[in-house]
């Protein structure tokens, strides 16, 4: 019997895995009415939200010069997290200016690899360039770095008989995930979640065997927030502790989202962390999450946007989302941005080409923004928006602004 | 050359055979040219593909020593440390472990096939044990992933905690993913091989020495023992290696149920990693060089290890063929 309902779950998720991967247009329409409410109560509720839900839908209409360039089309590569935005994003673009935006989702690293060797138009990343990377991009040219949709990584877990979701904190997460919290009933769990039977179940971590942007968002939030984190993984220093690829001291690794959703939907005790369009789309139980500022938080395109939404960014735009300031933000948020080079010439035989790929990134941080909350990403947040149109005007041919 | 040598005299005339030489000489010549053409550009491929993969492998290689790579223990990225021993144990562990189920299944659904079915029933039998090759290997992925884990799961778990406690590389604890699980699915998809190349092997036996067993008045098991197993030996050994062959390359289908942790388990329910499922799983976002250069080591190692099983293979089954020659 248990068995026969296992297995039943198991069909459900290979049958929404292949709906997930071959159709996300498909799956849009039913995904439109889910995310519309949170985005309302995200006004409601804060101010700074208010002002960011507003830059998607703002009364401004921009036009656009829609250059074709020199053949129609367009390439880009890398990061798989915004993949389903760009590919919808390309469908609407491809429609409005008959340009063809063809996006490799390669991962990260490969899309800062083909960017690095000139191969596309674009990379996309979703983590900024570091500076041994954008020391090794500079012979080419200097690269402007682009932020477009927003997101969160959530830690979802298999325990039977829970109403409420479980609450963590940073340290709680990290003990789970650095092998120190073993079983479910741990004191540490147990403060953070008063009034809550706990079972005893054994603690069955799975994690991401494939580097991911995932994992780089989730570990940059862990080694913010825990220097025991810091300690365990990266033996004290920092940059070994964060990134695509850790060395995971326990658990499983499961390729993509979908495998680490298999591994922990299997395990009674299992927890992992995935996506939160991911774990939404599927129902997957996840954690709220403590935040900088004590508050509790459920992840939701809504705690995405306010945790987006800082009161400063930086000039370069490299900024990481890791335990924002913001008091609604969900702490375990991250960016993912496109990445061109400044000065076309350098790296572009055809100036037509440079005017269509700036139209189309000045499309993207407009009107292409619509897209982002129907499709579970946060948009830009309005006092982003200004920096990233500056960010866009400042690509230039040989010194002259493409960009009027 | 020995065809002609072979063809019965008077059949062609001098006069018809001149003639038929003319017509094919510009046809033999086209065809010769083509095939070494054919040839030199594969094994130049080949040769080419190994040269270029050494050479950008090999800052792995300098860095920590052939032997150091490869008996390293620590595979860690962010530390760039690289050792390959994680990932070649696991490799060895699941095909041998793959081995030594598929086979005898193999041979037994072989022997059921040619010696106990009569062919009405038997043809079917062998056909839809051949379709199972056809089955893409993310397929079987998927399939252990979502339906075998959890099913034997259970299992894993009452040996771990009963005859694991005493027997070693039987312990707990049971995550589910793990090498046996991989090695289980790896049997799985070279059953259909093994068993195919088996099942051709044993129906050429030749029909008098099966009649003369029986006739001394032997059994089915007799003629199996002392005259179809001995004759096919041969045909076993290269339906085995075949089989190892697609067990050390397998990729997809074992990274989806092996667990992929690059710590050598001391159990066969701990979950591990392989040659081939590391590359799959690292290579696209290995940005840091060496780390690059020390999956394309690892690929390297890949490829010695399967063109070292082919090549005892080979040795073995010259060897199997003399004996076979010189009378049993």
């Amino acid at each position: 019997m248990l068995n026969g309902t296992r297995r039943f779950g198991a069909l459900a998720i290979a049958a929404a895995l292949i709906v997930g991967a071959c159709s996300s247009a498909a799956a849009t329409p039913t995904a439109a009415p889910v995310t519309a409410a949170p985005v309302v109560t995200a006004s409601a509720a804060s101010p700074t939200a208010a002002q960011s839900a507003v830059a998607s839908t703002a009364p401004v209409t921009y036009t656009y010069r829609c250059n074709k360039g020199d053949n129609k089309s367009l390439s880009g590569a890398g990061a798989t997290f915004p993949y389903p935005l760009y590919t919808k994003w390309a469908a609407d673009y491809l429609v409005k200016c008959g340009v063809q935006v063809n996006y490799q989702s390669i991962g990260s690293g490969g899309g800062v690899k083909a960017f690095t060797a000139n191969t596309v138009d674009f990379g996309a990343s979703d983590a900024f360039l570091s500076d041994t990377e954008i020391a090794g991009v500079a012979k080419n040219a200097a690269p402007v770095e682009i932020p477009v949709a927003f997101g969160a990584v959530v830690v979802a877990y298999n325990l039977k008989g829970l109403s409420a979701p479980l609450r963590m904190t940073g340290d709680i997460i990290a003990g789970l995930f650095d092998g120190k919290i073993t079983k479910w009933n741990d004191p540490a769990i147990a403060t953070a979640n008063a009034g809550v039977t706990l079972p005893s179940t054994d603690v069955s971590i799975v994690h991401r065997s494939d580097g991911s942007g995932t994992t780089s968002i989730f570990t940059t939030y862990l080694t913010a927030v825990s220097q025991d984190w810091v300690t365990t993984i990266g033996k004290g220093d920092k940059t070994k502790s964060a990134g695509k690829t850790v060395t995971w001291p326990v658990g499983l690794g499961a390729s993509g989202n979908e495998g680490v959703t298999a591994g922990v939907n299997q395990t009674e005790g299992g927890v992992g962390y995935i996506e939160l369009q991911y774990a939404l789309a599927n129902k997957i139980p996840f954690a709220d999450v403590q935040n900088s500022t004590g508050a509790w938080i459920t992840p939701s395109l809504a705690s995405v946007v306010a945790a987006a939404s800082l009161a400063s960014y930086p000039a370069d735009l490299r900024f990481n989302l890791a335990n924002s300031p913001a008091a609604t933000g969900y702490p375990i948020s991250g960016s993912t941005w496109l990445i061109v080079y400044q000065d076309l010439s350098k790296v572009m035989k055809s100036k037509d080409r440079a005017n269509a790929l700036v139209d189309y990134l000045w499309w993207a941080i407009h009107d292409g923004q619509a897209e982002n909350a129907t499709l579970q990403y946060a948009s830009i947040p309005a006092n982003l928006l200004p920096q990233d149109e500056a960010a866009v005007k400042s690509i230039t041919w040989a010194g002259t602004p493409l960009l009027p | 050359m020995t065809a002609r040598t072979d063809r019965p005299n008077g059949s062609y005339g001098p006069q018809s055979e001149e003639l038929a030489r003319r017509r094919f000489a510009g046809g033999d010549v086209f065809f010769r040219v083509i095939a070494a053409v054919v040839t030199v550009a594969v094994l130049g491929l080949i040769a080419v593909m190994v040269a270029d993969s050494v050479q950008t492998a090999w800052p792995a290689f300098s860095q920590f020593g052939i032997v150091g790579f490869l008996l390293g223990q620590t595979w860690s990225p962010s530390f760039t440390v690289y050792g390959a021993w994680p990932f070649l144990f696991g490799t060895i562990v699941t095909s041998a472990f793959a081995i030594l189920i598929a086979v005898p299944l193999a041979v037994l659904i072989a022997l059921l096939v040619t010696e106990f079915l009569p062919p009405r029933i038997g043809q079917p039998v062998a056909i839809v044990v051949d379709l199972l090759a056809a089955i893409p290997s993310v397929i079987w992925g998927l399939w252990g992933l979502l339906v075998l884990v959890p099913l034997i799961r259970p299992l894993e778990h009452d040996i771990a905690t009963g005859p694991g406690k005493v027997i070693p590389f039987l312990g707990p604890p049971t995550p589910g993913p793990s090498y046996f699980v991989a090695g289980l699915i790896i049997a799985m998809m070279i059953i259909p091989i093994v068993a195919a190349v088996t099942r051709e092997v044993f129906a050429t036996t030749p029909r008098l020495q099966r009649e003369a067993v029986l006739a001394l008045g032997g059994t089915r098991w007799d003629v199996i023992r002392h005259v179809v197993i001995p004759i096919g030996r041969t045909g076993l050994v290269a339906g085995v290696l075949l089989g190892l062959g697609r067990a050390i390359g397998e990729t997809i289908a074992v990274t989806m149920v092996i667990g992929n942790n690059p710590m050598i388990g001391n159990s066969i329910f701990a979950p591990g990693f392989t040659l081939a499922s590391v590359i799959a799983n690292e290579f696209n976002e290995a940005t840091e060089p060496l780390h690059a250069e020390s999956l394309i080591a690892l690929g390297i190692v890949l490829l010695v290890l399967a063109i070292a099983v082919n090549g005892a293979g080979l040795v073995l089954r010259r060897r199997f063929e003399r004996s076979a020659g010189r009378g049993r």
